[in-house]
């Protein structure tokens, strides 16, 4: 226990007086976290929550394009702007903006479009009934004059916003055109009825949809750039550690402390253990300090607040998986690196990887198929999915339990493979 | 192993992995307790690598090794408590203080306490650094830190000390405060096994040393009698360039 303490000490003192590690293990994640939450928070909400600015030319004030302007505004995803610089907009005039880039988005409703789709549903309803014998026979197919509404888009837009704009469209323009014909189906059919009558339909809301998170204990709890950035910037973090824990071995390699060591008695389990109790209890410093700014000073920024689920004893189940399998990867690197440069470089590459395979650079639902089957080989994945199921689907200990199993397997296998190398070592 | 013999190597050889040549080839030696012995050799002569051995950072290739009747094989973790070493490099924690190295060195032999407290101030009142102990070895000059790596290899007390060139690279007051301190120690009964390229100072420290050589022990014996016994040589270190040649070692 003496020897436990002794190294214990000893590597609490060379990394408090380490200033670049600390500032690496510490100062940068906070401000890592913090510009990537704010960044990330950016984006995503330019793709799907954040308004779109929209330009809309309906220069007659045609009924369908109100109608239409209406059902968009309603959904609260777009700002709609039917004029630029106090001049309404022309058909041309909105396609050069959007075509010189200043807006993402424009829409034109053709002049007429209300009495085309009038005439267009009234011919429709005649013929139905002239099929079956109502009214004035007809044996020739009506013309239909198509009412074209012309979308216009930038180039670089995304596809998910041209889905979001088309798909709003196409949904209300279907509502009108359907209540259009409903509409004259009840104005043609009065016709037909004795003393005067009319038909009067009362359509009642058929179908209603209601939206809600799968898992969530309350339900109110979103997928937003808080709950993906800080845990997956706070694992990235952990897995830093590479640079000072491999450091601290190459250096002691290097400088002749090793060989000291390697000639005490009955070291090995009692100063590997001293570093690498220091360091696990680093990451989880450092999963406290991040995870409690995204908790309390990530709000003050405008964004949402990081929600860390109700189940504590799982959360600390994975953050002491995941400091394991980091001060694991790090010794590994610390073995097999035979300079500091080489541990650096070559670590840090290698946890840019892993961390780019597990989607913490960006959620893995944005990336190709074939790049998503990947992640599965990434322990950084297997600690975010298993925050992620803790903190938006209100998982429980055994949920996280086979996510768990991989990180430790991963720490383990680096720990022993490390300790293979050096043993290798020893007897070449 | 006779009564008297403290370090036994029989038939010793190291080759290392990747490379046809040994490091040391079938090497015979015996080391009497409470000597001084000088290693001496070129560089590249084999030399760290049979020091690396008798402490057990390596295992040899072929060969046996017995300290005080212990297999360098078979009972390492016996073999480290009665050994110290002394490395060639500055095996400290710059960023440590003195005290805050020997502390750490010394509990990880066992010590505790006041009794570790008491030697560490014991030493280095006794190598002049007693006004140093809470500066940090970093800044110390190059002969405080090989003070303090010496103090560090002695601190628990062990029969036997490993000395891999001292004195190298420090002024000549240090080198020869060390070197008064070796004399004391064994003078106290430690057997001292030391490797150096200053062989003046070897020559009157030693009471035996051998000459090493791509890996074979060339020539073993007192410093007198291997002055003695070669052709007009004068001291200990026209006898090692006769022996070793003057061409230039890697």
């Amino acid at each position: 226990m003496n020897k436990f303490y002794a190294s214990f000490i000893k590597e609490v003192l060379l990394l408090i007086r380490d200033r670049a590690g600390i500032i690496s293990l510490f100062v940068m994640p906070i401000i890592l976290v913090f510009v990537m939450t704010v960044i990330e928070d950016t984006a995503l909400n330019s793709l799907v929550d954040k308004q779109i600015t929209m330009l809309y030319s309906n220069v007659q004030n045609d009924s369908l394009g109100n109608i239409i302007k209406k059902g968009l505004n309603d959904t609260k995803a777009f700002t709609i702007l039917d004029e630029v610089d106090g001049v309404k907009l022309t058909r041309e005039a909105t396609k050069k903006l959007v075509a010189d880039g200043k807006y993402p988005v424009g829409v034109y409703i053709p002049s007429g479009a209300t009495d085309t789709l009038k005439s267009n549903a009234r011919k429709v309803v005649l013929k139905t009934f002239a099929d079956v014998g109502l009214g004035t026979p007809s044996k020739v197919t009506p013309r239909y004059d198509s009412v074209i509404i012309d979308i216009f888009y930038d180039p670089a837009v995304k596809n998910a916003l041209k889905a979001v704009v088309d798909g709003a469209i196409a949904q209300h323009s279907s509502i009108i055109v359907g209540k259009l014909i409903s509409k004259m189906y009840t104005t043609i059919l009065s016709d037909f009825l004795p003393g005067g009558k009319k038909l009067v339909v009362d359509y009642p809301q058929m179908i209603s949809v209601n939206k809600e998170y799968a898992s969530s204990p309350d339900n109110t709890i979103k997928p937003n750039s808080t709950q993906h950035n800080v845990p997956s910037w706070t694992l990235f973090a952990m897995f830093f550690i590479v640079i000072p824990l491999a450091g601290s071995i190459i250096q002691e390699k290097e400088g002749g402390t090793y060989l000291r060591l390697m000639t005490m008695p009955k070291m090995f389990i009692s100063t590997f253990f001293g570093k690498i109790v220091v360091y696990i209890i680093v990451c989880l410093l450092q999963v406290t300090i991040l995870f409690s700014m995204g908790v309390y000073l990530i709000p003050y920024a405008g964004l949402p607040a990081l929600q860390i689920g109700t189940h504590f004893d799982a959360l600390a189940m994975v953050v002491v998986a995941s400091a394991f399998a980091a001060v694991g990867f790090g010794v590994l690197m610390g073995s097999i690196a035979t300079t500091y440069q080489q541990a650096a470089s070559v670590g840090v590459i290698i946890i840019i990887i892993l961390a780019s395979l597990g989607g913490l650079w960006m959620p893995v639902y944005f990336m190709p198929k074939t790049m998503q089957g990947m992640t599965e080989y990434s322990p950084l994945s297997w600690s975010l999915k298993s925050f992620y199921d803790l903190f938006l689907r209100n998982a429980d200990m055994k949920d996280v339990l086979p996510n768990v199993f991989k990180i430790m397997m991963f720490g383990t296998g680096s720990f022993i493979i490390g300790f293979a190398y050096k043993a290798w070592k020893k007897v070449k | 192993m006779a009564d008297n013999t403290i370090i036994e190597i029989i038939n010793l050889s190291k080759t290392y992995k990747g490379s046809s040549k040994p490091a040391i080839n079938n090497i015979s030696l015996k080391i009497n307790k409470g000597e001084v012995f000088g290693l001496l050799g070129p560089n590249g002569a084999g030399k760290t690598t049979t020091i690396s051995i008798l402490c057990g950072f390596f295992e040899p290739s072929h060969g046996e090794v017995y300290i005080d009747g212990l297999s360098v094989t078979k009972d390492k973790e016996q073999i480290k408590s009665i050994i110290g070493i002394v490395p060639q490099d500055i095996a400290l924690y710059p960023t440590l203080t003195a005290y805050e190295n020997l502390q750490f060195i010394g509990r990880m032999y066992g010590l505790k306490g006041k009794e570790l407290k008491s030697r560490i101030t014991e030493y280095m009142d006794l190598l002049g650094l007693d006004e140093h102990t809470n500066k940090k070895v970093g800044a110390f000059s190059g002969g405080m830190k090989r003070r303090v790596n010496l103090i560090a290899g002695l601190l628990h007390h062990p029969k036997i000390v490993f000395l891999d060139e001292p004195t190298v690279g420090v002024d000549v007051q240090s080198r020869n405060l060390i070197i008064q301190y070796l004399y004391e120690l064994n003078k106290a009964g430690t057997t001292i096994i030391y490797t150096s390229h200053y062989l003046q100072e070897a020559e009157t420290l030693c009471k035996r040393v051998a000459f090493i050589d791509n890996g074979n022990i060339i020539t073993l014996g007192t410093p007198k009698d291997l002055v003695a016994n070669a052709e007009a040589c004068k001291d200990l270190e026209s006898v090692f360039l006769m022996l070793t040649g003057k061409d230039l070692r890697d």
